[in-house]
């Protein structure tokens, strides 16, 4: 899941009241959330102001009013609170640290609730919105985000006072974020927000929590708005039970919609027993995250990062602490000064012919595109509804932009930093990691300014899991087993160890290559795949060969070990088109798709294995093997929604995520359900690696541009119009938006976005000033932040996301 | 969490307890007594273990305990101890009694889970606790040493897996009949199958001792109730842990067997909390309801492969919900709780 936790930045200031900060939950728009602490070592969350606005007293109101709606609400349908300051300086309010997930997360990395789930969730929150009512107080901004699930029940944060006063401006088009996700047809229109307005968003969370989705899905906010004013809204994958008080809740007169307490009782009348703890209702892997949740919190430590030094590479000082109100003696935190290049590069492999390892960085493994962004992006629920874009861009969210359109990247890094085919950029703790000749370097997400460099650990042999930095380190004599070791976040240095492998070899063979090779991380494992040594520690002989093994970062061990069939102990050179191994982490299932590989077999195979013991869950092989050379390789990024994968090539296809079965495929003369011959009088189509987001799939089409489709049956919805100079690049995924949907063209000379609305290019995003520099192949996107992260030669830079 | 009692000590070094692990005394026969405590000015939370109230004046035992205690930290101290709470500080100070600190993690004494879920509890979770207590064994009993004082008091819960804790503490009090006797708060132990035979008449610790009482921690699990009964357990670990219980020491399988024996079963188990327990007279006061089956969230799937660790037998449902409720209440508690005044 992700992380919830980020290191303090240089310039938080060290306490609030008798609290001092430990870490950083979140932030948005009006203020940050941290972990803080006070002297007898009781935790709490603690939401602040941002700085600039704090003087502010219409902002200084909204605070109070939130606080105000925190008490009314209770401890026990949301955070106690434990102690405010509303009148201090930086107004500040601690309430309990909740141990629990918020619901669109859980949702996202558990899959949506079962039916008991759902009604236990709608009965609470109908008790907590009556308090609230009975109160005269409405909330306005009921989201999945806003609510955590804790183990007693669960609780609403967040109060959308922001909009109370006098910031109607609901109608407005552009900043999503001043949006209420959930809005019922009479605030879309205007008109006053009530308690059945409140039923009317209770409800969408509810069919988001049975479906994954709202009722009226997401995307632009002019098409929002219209959808849930005069649309009808989707319930398809809700159980049919609750299908009909649903549609009630969401009918478009007030009126129509039963009150509160009527819901309550419809909802829970068909609980299979009375009472029960809360906990009991919910499905396992949401209570498994709960239980890791209550345990991680005591293993957080302070820490904070530097300012970030002055100047390039390798010169600045990186000495102080908190800048802020503090004394320089924070807790934790220390002065770092960046690691010089210590040790030399690592070598370029030489040689040609027969090589054993993997080539160095050939096989490159990413975990899934939404997979990173996720992984970055904070705390989620803690950050604050209302005001614009997160730091970096102006209050109101719009960036500087110039002639055409296209927005002025927020910063860039300097160009001697990157070359090709180094560490693909990770996100790690509000950092971007990736590493040039000397080493890995970490950027600031916002900033773009350089945090830390380090050469110690090998570049190719680090990974992420967004929260933490891994790398897998051959032990010293040859032939010897393989530790995993943690990489500090606040230098890069080596830090601790994570636990050995044994029995798996990962010292150099002949011509330099590595015998291990990083995949992915999450959900506390590590996906490598590595070589066996000869014997294990016993002197045991041990089965030769190529294997994915999953090591347990929690336990400290290896927990499975899955053969690599198609590399045999020896075998010839790969050459420099072989494609990459891609593996993605999700709920249930490691999926990981093999490359085309001309030694066994043409066709591109994709798998599910079990992530608990490495059983194969499901193989398909989807993709018949295009005989076209234009073909790109199975893309780096495997696309997932909740039920499928997508990938790109001749068609769009979609497998299930449940049985490996193919869902749909698409192609542009229409939707084939069997086998399709392309029109011989045409180039056969084809497509690039898909990206998918609220139900749509989108993927750059040959020489034609993007093509958006529907991702549950694979209908078309529609086509970019006009022209799609220069021609989509088919290796690199779309990038989705709120309003745009960017897709790299011209071999990665611009990225062009495309508007969800009107379907046309809106503008077309070239990095200047820089003879050889393109836009590049690998991004990152960060999405509470809203940023766009490109790097490619020419540099790395951010634009941001609309 | 459960508050302070009168003859509890106020601080310990520079630690303050904050709260008591453990049940009043009785209802959870253990050598020791443990709390959450804060120290380091509160931004250290540990667990810290402390003799018993009734053995304070006792020197030569307060010299043994320290001993031990030292002995976990240097065993755990080179490479982690699986499953087992790793000793961190530990201290024999003039004038006041022993103690050391483990890392504090939420968890559960074995005795408050079976409360928390209203009784004994599912197969799946029996075989993963056995598996992760097998495995913190065989280690110990690899590096050469004994734990002698395994029991359902000392092992604690956590939502991730088990914790062994309380090492050496049984050893230190010189196994013995006489001595339980005299000992009002460990009286019922051998009952309950803390103590394995050859111990209690008077032999030394040995690792078959472990192993006995690793079946009758299984025993009490799957039940609630006291004596070490294998028919108790779910007909795919009666006879592993009927030979556990074997009266010859030397009828008993070694810590690893016990460890494989569960390993390769563990994948095979759907992922549910299994048949409602069997309804038991509570270990606290307040009514006992019996829960009811958590839905099904994902299909089992069968068999191992190559290697089984124990690492997959903790996925998500290997816990009942009660518990897991219980478990992050403490946490709650813990990170709420004010220094007493």
């Amino acid at each position: 899941m992700a992380p919830q936790h980020l290191p303090l930045t240089h310039d938080d200031p060290v306490q609030h009241g008798p609290y001092r900060l430990v870490a950083r939950l979140g932030s948005g728009g009006m203020g940050t959330v941290y972990l803080a602490r006070d002297s007898g070592g009781r935790a709490v969350a603690l939401k602040t102001m941002h700085a600039r606005i704090a003087d502010e007293p219409e902002f200084r109101s909204r605070f109070r009013l939130e606080a105000d709606a925190a008490r009314v609400i209770g401890g026990r349908y949301g955070a106690e609170v434990v102690d405010a300051d509303p009148l201090a300086r930086t107004p500040w309010l601690a309430t309990e640290y909740v141990l629990g997930p918020p619901l669109d997360e859980a949702v996202e990395y558990c899959g949506p609730l079962p039916e008991e789930s759902v009604r236990a969730l709608g009965a609470a929150l109908c008790e907590a919105l009556g308090q609230l009512h009975s109160s005269a107080v409405v909330h306005r901004d009921l989201k999945p985000s806003n609510i955590l699930l804790s183990a007693s029940g669960p609780k609403v944060i967040d109060f959308g006072i922001a909009r109370a006063i006098g910031d109607d401006r609901l109608t407005r088009t552009g900043t999503a974020a001043g949006t209420p996700a959930y809005m019922s047809p009479e605030q879309a229109g205007g008109l006053e927000h009530t308690a059945a307005g409140d039923v009317f968003a209770l409800a969408g969370v509810l069919v988001h929590a049975a479906s994954g989705h709202g009722p009226f899905g997401g995307g632009q906010a002019a098409d929002l708005l219209y959808r849930v004013r005069y649309g009808e809204p989707d319930l398809g994958e809700v159980p049919e039970a609750l299908v009909p008080v649903l549609l009630r809740c969401l009918a478009k007169d007030p009126a129509a919609r039963p009150g509160m307490a009527q819901l309550a009782a419809e909802l829970a009348s068909r609980l299979p027993r009375d009472g029960g703890e809360f906990a009991e209702a919910l499905p396992d892997s949401v209570l498994a995250e709960i239980g890791r949740r209550s345990a991680e919190v005591w293993r957080i430590e302070p820490h904070r990062l530097p300012p970030p030094p002055g100047g390039t590479f390798g010169t600045g000082t990186g000495t102080g602490t908190g800048t802020g109100t503090g004394t320089g003696a924070t807790a934790g935190a220390g002065g770092y000064t960046p690691t010089q290049a210590a040790y030399p590069a690592p070598s370029v492999t030489g040689g040609d012919g027969v090589r054993t390892g993997f080539p160095r960085r050939k096989l490159l493994a990413v975990a899934g595109g939404s997979g990173l962004a996720l992984a970055a992006a904070g705390a989620g629920a803690w950050a604050w509804a209302g005001g614009g874009g997160a730091g970096g861009t102006a209050p109101d969210g719009s960036a500087s932009r110039g002639p055409g359109g296209a927005p002025e990247p927020v910063w860039r890094a300097a160009t001697s930093f990157f070359t090709d085919g180094d560490l693909p950029p990770l996100l790690v703790g509000g950092q971007l990691v990736t590493s040039n000749r000397e080493g890995l370097v970490a950027l600031d997400v916002k900033s773009g300014d350089q945090q830390w460099t380090s050469a110690e650990a090998d570049d190719n042999q680090v990974t992420g899991d967004g929260e933490r930095l891994y790398e897998i380190v051959a032990e010293a004599t040859k032939g010897s087993g393989v530790t995993i070791r943690t990489l500090d976040l606040r230098t890069g240095a080596r830090a601790g160890e994570a636990g050995r492998l044994p029995d798996f070899d990962g010292r150099e063979h002949g011509d330099g290559d590595r015998t291990t090779q990083p995949l992915a991380a999450a959900g506390g494992v590590l996906y490598l795949a590595a070589r066996t040594r000869e014997a294990n520690a016993s002197n045991r002989p041990l089965a030769q060969g190529w294997y994915v093994v999953a090591f347990d970062l929690r336990a400290h061990k290896e927990r499975w070990r899955r053969p690599l069939k198609q590399y045999a102990t020896s075998f010839a050179s790969f050459g420099d088109d072989v494609s990459a191994y891609s593996v993605k982490p999700l709920r249930g299932r490691l999926l990981l798709a093999r490359p085309r590989n001309d030694y066994e077999s043409p066709l591109q195979t994709v798998a599910a294995w079990d992530p608990r013991n490495g059983e194969v869950m499901w193989n398909a092989e989807p993709l018949p093997r295009e005989l076209d050379d234009d073909a790109p390789p199975l893309p780096r990024q495997l696309a997932t929604d909740l039920r499928h994968v997508y990938f790109g090539s001749g068609r769009v296809t979609a497998l299930r995520l449940s049985d490996g079965k193919e869902a749909w495929r698409y192609e542009s003369a229409g939707v084939r359900g069997g086998h399709a011959a392309a029109n011989p009088d045409e180039q056969p189509a084809l497509y690039g690696p898909p990206a998918v987001r609220d139900g749509v799939v989108y993927a750059a089409e040959r020489n034609r541009g993007l093509v958006a489709v529907g991702a549950r049956d694979g209908r078309l919805l529609w086509k970019q119009k006009s022209g799609s100079e220069p021609a989509p690049d088919l290796d690199v995924p779309p990038v989705v938006g709120e309003k745009y949907v960017y897709v790299s063209a011209g071999g990665h000379r611009c990225l062009t976005a495309v508007s969800r609305r009107t379907h046309r290019t809106a503008w077309k995003f070239r990095l200047t000033g820089d003879g050889d520099g393109g836009t590049g192949e690998r991004f990152v996107v960060h999405r509470k932040a809203r940023r766009i992260i490109g790097r490619g030669r020419g540099g790395a830079y951010a634009i941001p996301l609309e | 969490m459960e508050p302070l009692r009168l003859d509890d000590p106020r601080n310990l070094g520079d630690y303050v307890p904050i709260g008591r692990v453990d049940a009043p005394d009785g209802e959870v026969p253990l050598p020791v007594r443990r709390f959450v405590a804060r120290g380091a000015g509160g931004g250290r939370t540990v667990l810290i273990s402390v003799p018993l109230a009734e053995l304070a004046g006792d020197h030569e035992y307060g010299e043994r305990f320290a001993a031990e205690a030292e002995t976990a930290r240097r065993l755990g101290a080179e490479a982690r101890l699986p499953w087992t709470a790793q000793v961190m500080e530990s201290s024999r100070l003039p004038g006041g009694p022993p103690w050391y600190t483990t890392p504090y993690v939420p968890a559960l004494p074995l005795p408050g889970v079976l409360a928390a879920h209203g009784g004994g509890l599912p197969e799946r979770t029996l075989r993963a606790l056995g598996l992760g207590l097998a495995e913190a064994l065989t280690e110990l009993h690899a590096r050469g040493a004994v734990h002698a004082g395994v029991s359902p008091g000392a092992l604690l819960v956590a939502a991730d897996g088990p914790l062994l804790t309380a090492y050496g503490a049984m050893r230190a009090l010189v196994p013995g009949t006489g001595h339980f006797a005299h000992r009002p708060s460990l009286a019922g132990l051998p009952e309950r199958g803390g103590v394995p035979p050859e111990q209690l008449s008077g032999g030394t610790p040995g690792p078959p001792g472990d192993v006995h009482a690793l079946g009758a921690v299984l025993c009490y699990a799957a039940s609630g109730l006291d004596g070490a009964d294998s028919s108790r357990m779910p007909a795919s670990m009666r006879t592993l842990v009927a030979a556990c219980l074997s009266e010859d020491p030397g009828d008993r399988p070694q810590a690893a067997v016990v460890r494989d024996e569960l390993r390769t079963g563990a994948a095979a188990l759907p992922v549910t909390s299994g048949p409602p327990p069997v309804p038991v007279a509570a270990q606290r006061r307040g009514p006992v309801s019996a829960p009811a089956a958590v839905p099904w969230s994902a299909g089992g799937a069968a068999g191992g492969t190559v290697l089984d660790s124990a690492a997959s037998a903790f996925g998500p449902g290997w816990l009942p919900a009660r518990v897991i409720a219980a478990i992050a209440r403490q946490s709650a508690c813990a990170l709420g709780a004010a220094l007493p005044a």
